[in-house]
């Protein structure tokens, strides 16, 4: 299916529903890193995606753990 | 004989394929993305990371977009010729803009009711796959956080 759309070109949506779940897995292994902390919020999330070879890639989801209270 | 339909009318075949297609749904992809980009016009969108709050605010979210696209056979032919002679590889900024866009729209979508978007930052990797031989093929993240104002 890749290989075709790489002749006609377009939206792989394979892999782009590949990616968004990995992300996602990222995105909750760092909220558990967070509760672990005993943060209640994280701030500046940030994502990198670096290729590691021919099919595979890396995802990495970074923040900022806090402890937000109410005010007042 | 056989050699020569295989060397020669397939990629071609090939070509005219990904040209047909590939331009096709560039214009379709263009004319989705404009009509919705018009929807999106009042909502303001920017990357600053602290900014003066138009109201109390509910709650907010972070809003993710994603796309994987390729560029058909015929463009990655063109964007090879380019590399003989330099110059701007318009085949490969449509992809790319056309990608931003996409990813952007799809970041705001997520979150439908949300009156601002602020940080917002954009992501680009290549996809290798032995298929394009690791061209052409570009996925965009686009994230931001989304604002939710409290209605008054």
């Amino acid at each position: 299916m890749a290989g075709l759309k790489n002749i006609v070109g377009g939206e792989l949506k394979g892999y782009t529903e590949l990616l968004q779940e990995s992300r996602k897995q990222a995105q909750e292994r760092m909220c558990k890193q967070a509760e672990e902390l005993g943060a209640n919020a994280i701030v500046n999330v940030r994502f990198a995606t670096s290729s590691v070879t021919a099919g595979a890639s890396e995802i990495l989801c970074y923040g900022t753990a806090v402890l937000v209270e109410p005010n007042g | 004989m056989i050699e020569i339909i295989a060397n020669l009318v397939f990629p071609l075949f090939f070509l005219i394929l990904g040209w047909w297609f590939g331009s096709r749904a560039e214009k379709k992809h263009y004319r989705s993305i404009r009509r919705r980009e018009r929807k999106w016009l009042e909502i303001p969108t920017s990357n600053v990371r602290t900014f003066i709050p138009q109201g109390k605010i509910q709650k907010v979210r972070l809003a993710i977009g994603s796309v994987v696209i390729a560029v058909d056979q015929f463009k990655r032919l063109l964007a090879g010729l380019r590399n003989l002679f330099g110059g701007e590889v318009s085949a490969f900024s449509s992809l790319l803009d056309r990608a931003r866009r996409e990813a952007m729209l799809r970041m705001k979508e997520q979150h439908p009711e949300a009156d601002e978007f602020i940080n917002c930052r954009m992501e680009t990797s290549t996809i290798s796959s032995s298929a394009s031989g690791g061209k052409g093929t570009v996925e965009i993240l686009a994230y931001g956080t989304a604002i939710f104002y409290q209605t008054k």
